[in-house]
């Protein structure tokens, strides 16, 4: 059986986690979401340090841009800036539509920035439409 | 007795010849044994002896005495005479001898007697004469001196001038020798011996200077030569020329005193023979023309050089001479040649002088430099002519009239000619007619002109009269005359000169003057009560920034209102503005100062003062270069207001200003949260809402169902609402999203948004040619989209709409209308429409926000633009948007924003 498919939440409206995870359930392929609820955790997650010292490498980061402590525009940013951690694709999952909000992101280098979608039928369509595209079209860089 | 003399006597003669004729027995009587023919030769020896020295006689006596020793003694003693004819003849030979030797010696002494004879006349002679003589040998010694050269040459002892050493060593040692110049001469100068080595006869004439006085000598040595024709003597002949010398030499100098004078004489002089060749010429004609004598002298006078330079003249000149070689004295002026050639005019006089018979011996030609003369003559006429030209160039009339005072009875003698200029009138016509003056005098002013003329020549007074005169063309010009009276030596009044000024342009610009004059004064006035009334004080300070601080030279009254000082007071403090300027701010207005004597422009400048009653009082200075003469800046002149009031407000405004900016900021930030944390929770509503409907579908009964639709239903227009809220909120004036926006393309864009719902309703839309304006895109389209939105919505249901966007340029702005045959709005509510969330139409009959039109007129109202709509019920609605050309123009003001057409 293929390694399963690593994904980190970066959320912290555990709503929003809950129906991402609902979402996912019933995915084709295997999926391990890890969950972090702000930048700074995210950050730690990633470098592996702290808690997170076995903490995988994820294939695909789902970022929320509000976020407690660090903002997910500095987490993006950082992201972006390291040499190692900028090839796995970030996108922006969060509730603004705002433009500038949306620039930004691009300019940090963000891989691609949805709206989350008032209506659950929508969300779980895009999650699906996430997970369809990223983890069956794309080709993600190796591990 | 001389030995000479001695030898004359008888006595000597005989007794000589007795003598001899017994020493001559005596050595025959001691030869006799060695010889025995000797005795003859002894006898004959002494009888040749007495002859020789005592004559005939004694040669006798001693032949005699002879022959009786010879016969007596030697032959055979005894006296037997004549024993023999060999006796015989041997005293016959004796005899014979003696009459030969005495006459021999008788010759020779009568030779040498008459010799001596001679030479002592000669010596005689020659002591007789008055010139030294002295014959020398080669040796020097003298063979010769007469008495008068001992004598001439004064020596002291005339035994010892025996040669030519000794004579010049007396000449030498106590006197001085000279020449004929006066320059001292040495022994070697004087001839003497050099006359052996030149054959020639030499001469020379010399001083000898002692105690102050000079005898003059001429010396002549000749030589004598013999008979190999060498030199054998110096015949030296020494003169004393003292007295003809001192003649010559009062002649000399009397000639030289006379050349002297030709020569330093300025007038040339010259002298010549009769057919013109010039033999003498004065130093002041030689130098004159830098010649030297050799130049003209034994040549014709009319070929030199200073005749030579014009044949005429020459041909003159030739004329001249042969007329005066016939006696007669010509004069004439004639121009000379000198050197350089430069000329001058000499008054030539050539005269002849006669010798004694009567015959013309010499010319005299003469000459005096007479371009002086002419010069003067020349300058006279110069003069006249340069006072005539000065006189003519005056820009005046120039007169001289004669025949009395009266300007009528008068006749012009001159007349300058800016005469004609002035008037027009020729100037043959002042000369010609005896009162012109009264004929171009203006007629009202003549008799006053006169009076006043007589007034001031009888007064001695030249004032100004003036009076008008007429020019040829009519032309009138005020003129001023300046007189004065004309006397002759005697003090006579023969007329009167003067000048006359056209002082028309005078007057004209006098006039011009005082009319300025007075608008000055009355402009002056006018700027005074303007400064004096202007609400601010206007001040002028000289002093450049270097200088320190400037000192006030005007400021004005409005002082004393705005800050308390009075303007006297101000004046009086050299540092006033240190004195009232709040002192943070003194540094500031230094600088500004400097600042505007850098640039030379005016400047601005805000600070704060004290008034007098320390109150602190915001102005506003507006001070400008002010520069001298020379345009070096040396001061400001400005103007200060007092601005407390204005900056009161400006704070205040300020403060709103900080206000606003926060609020808005504020709203912001507001708006952003709002966007996300008020939609979160209604997210969370919606989905679980969702999420139980989906997963417990099975236990959820109608009316679980429909509520949970209702409650689905509201978070959702609760989105809405605030994505509209947000929307709205979002609209800011950013003047940097202004571009260039082609209506036209908007238009085009909205329609394509809205297609679906122009398809579903079958809308007709037609459109003018829409305009390129500034403005922000997006919400252009923004705006397009919702009033073409509105106008679809609010169609009446049983008809397609039927919509129409229209565009006119009006004055300043783009006038659009979009116009619809919609429901239409009642008159009441045409305003609230734009206020945010009025609606008129229950949520069920038109879904909205009532949001849109607020957004409309709040993008119109960035854009400084108008937005307001007329409507008639049933009939439909235009909507008219007024959008500035310019943008960055006022906004369009509410005149009449609306009217209701339904009345």
């Amino acid at each position: 059986m293929a390694p399963p498919i690593q994904i980190l939440l970066v959320e912290d409206n555990p709503g929003d986690i809950r129906l991402t995870q609902e979402a996912l359930r019933d995915s084709k392929v295997h999926i391990y979401l890890s969950v972090v609820q702000d930048g700074v955790e995210a950050m730690a997650f990633l470098r592996r340090a702290g808690k997170y010292t076995t903490a995988p490498r994820p294939d695909i980061i789902l970022l929320d841009l509000n976020l407690p402590r660090k903002d997910g525009r500095a987490v993006l940013q950082e992201i972006k800036a390291d040499e190692d951690l900028r090839r796995i694709p970030v996108v922006i999952l969060t509730t603004s539509d705002d433009e500038h909000d949306i620039l930004r992101s691009y300019n940090l280098h963000a891989n691609c920035y949805i709206t989350k979608p008032l209506d659950l039928n929508q969300f779980a369509a895009i999650v699906k439409t996430i997970e369809n595209f990223w983890f069956q079209i794309v080709k993600l860089p190796p591990a | 007795m001389s030995y000479s003399k001695f030898k004359e006597t008888l006595l000597y003669q005989y007794g000589f010849a007795i003598f001899i004729a017994v020493a001559a027995l005596g050595l025959t009587a001691l030869t006799w044994e060695i010889t025995q023919d000797a005795p003859f030769i002894f006898f004959f020896g002494a009888v040749v002896l007495s002859a020789w020295q005592g004559g005939l006689l004694a040669g006798m006596v001693c032949a005699a005495v002879s022959t009786l020793a010879l016969d007596f003694f030697l032959i055979e003693p005894g006296f037997s005479l004549f024993t023999s004819q060999g006796e015989f003849l041997r005293a016959v030979i004796l005899m014979l001898v003696a009459v030969l030797i005495s006459w021999l010696e008788d010759q020779r002494n009568r030779t040498e007697r008459s010799l001596r004879e001679l030479t002592e006349e000669l010596e005689v002679i020659l002591n007789g004469v008055h010139e030294g003589l002295a014959a020398q040998d080669e040796t020097g010694r003298f063979v010769f001196t007469n008495a008068a050269f001992i004598d001439l040459l004064r020596f002291p002892e005339p035994s010892a001038l025996t040669n030519q050493e000794a004579l010049v060593k007396h000449l030498t040692q106590h006197n001085q020798l000279v020449n004929e110049g006066g320059a001292p001469l040495t022994a070697a100068d004087l001839p003497f011996r050099r006359v052996f080595s030149s054959g020639r006869t030499l001469q020379t004439t010399f001083g000898v200077q002692a105690n102050g006085t000079t005898r003059w000598m001429t010396l002549q040595s000749t030589p004598i030569f013999d008979k190999q024709g060498k030199v054998r003597l110096a015949v030296n002949i020494f003169r004393d020329v003292t007295e003809q010398h001192q003649v010559v030499q009062v002649r000399l100098e009397s000639e030289q005193r006379l050349r002297k004078l030709l020569d330093n004489l300025g007038a040339f002089v010259g002298v010549m023979t009769p057919d013109g060749i010039l033999i003498e010429a004065n130093r002041s004609a030689l130098q004159a023309a830098s010649l030297d004598a050799h130049d003209v002298l034994g040549k014709p006078f009319d070929q030199t050089y200073w005749w030579a330079y014009d044949e005429q003249v020459q041909a003159q000149l030739r004329d001249s001479i042969q007329r005066a070689a016939c006696g007669e004295t010509i004069r004439y002026d004639v121009k000379v040649r000198l050197a350089e050639d430069r000329y001058i005019t000499i008054d030539f006089i050539l005269a002849p002088i006669f010798d004694a018979a009567g015959a013309v011996e010499y010319l005299i030609p003469s000459g005096i430099d007479v371009t002086a003369r002419n010069d003067l003559t020349r300058l006279l006429q110069v003069q006249q002519w340069r006072l005539e030209t000065i006189l003519n160039s005056i820009p005046g009339i120039v007169y001289e009239g004669y025949g009395g005072t009266n300007a009528g009875d008068q006749h012009m003698r001159f007349i300058s000619h800016y005469a004609e200029q002035m008037l027009g009138y020729p100037l043959s016509a002042w000369r010609g007619a005896p009162n012109f003056w009264q004929r171009v005098t203006h007629p009202e002013d003549w008799d006053e002109a006169v009076r006043r003329a007589t007034e001031s020549y009888q007064n001695g007074d030249s004032s100004a009269i003036p009076f008008r005169c007429i020019a040829a063309d009519g032309r009138i010009l005020h003129v001023e005359a300046y007189n004065n009276v004309l006397t002759d030596l005697d003090g006579q009044v023969i007329g009167t000169c003067g000048i006359v000024l056209d002082v028309t342009e005078r007057r004209r610009q006098e006039a011009e003057i005082s009319r300025l004059n007075a608008l000055i004064s009355h402009e002056r006035q006018r700027l005074a009560n303007i400064v004096k009334n202007v609400p601010g004080v206007v001040y002028e300070g000289v002093g450049s920034p270097e200088q320190g601080v400037q000192r006030l030279t005007f400021i004005s009254a409005y002082i004393e209102k705005m800050l308390g000082y009075t303007p006297e007071e101000c004046l009086a403090d050299p540092k006033f503005w240190q004195r009232i300027v709040l002192p943070e701010d003194w540094q500031a207005t230094l600088d500004h100062l400097a600042r505007i004597f850098e640039d030379g422009h005016s400047g601005t400048l805000q600070f704060r003062c004290f008034a007098k009653d320390g109150r602190l009082v915001y102005v506003e200075a507006h001070s400008s270069l002010l520069c001298d003469e020379q345009n070096t800046p040396n001061g400001v002149v400005g103007m200060m207001m007092d601005i407390s009031e204005r900056h009161q407000i400006e704070t205040e405004i300020a403060h709103y200003a900080e206000d606003l900016r926060r609020s808005n900021q504020e709203l912001e930030q507001f708006a952003y949260v709002a966007s996300h944390d008020l939609q979160e929770p209604l997210r969370m509503v919606t989905s679980y809402l969702q999420l139980i409907e989906q997963r417990y579908a099975a236990k959820l009964d109608s009316d679980a169902k429909e509520f949970i639709a209702f409650a689905v239903d509201g978070a959702t227009r609760m989105k809405l609402l605030i994505n509209s809220l947000l929307a709205y909120s979002r609209i800011q004036r950013n003047d940097a999203e202004f571009e260039r926006v082609s209506l036209a393309a908007t238009l085009e864009q909205v329609l394509h948004n809205l297609q679906f719902a122009i398809q579903d309703t079958q809308a007709v839309i037609t459109y003018d040619t829409l305009p390129e304006i500034s403005a922000n895109a997006m919400q252009m389209i923004q705006l397009l989209q919702n009033l073409i939105g509105n106008a679809l919505k609010f169609r009446k249901p049983d008809q397609p709409p039927q919509i129409h966007i229209g565009a006119v340029r009006e004055r300043g702005y783009w006038h659009l209308t979009i116009s619809d045959n919609g429901i239409g709005i009642e008159a009441d509510y045409l305003e609230r429409i734009f206020v945010i969330f009025q609606r008129l139409h229950a949520r069920n009959e038109y879904e909205g926000t009532g949001i849109g039109l607020a957004i409309c007129r709040k993008i119109v109202d960035k854009h400084n633009g108008q937005i307001y709509a007329e409507s008639i019920p049933n009939e439909g609605t235009t909507f008219h948007v007024k959008l500035p050309i310019d943008r960055s123009r006022r906004r369009i003001t509410h005149g009449t924003p609306y009217s209701n057409l339904a009345g």
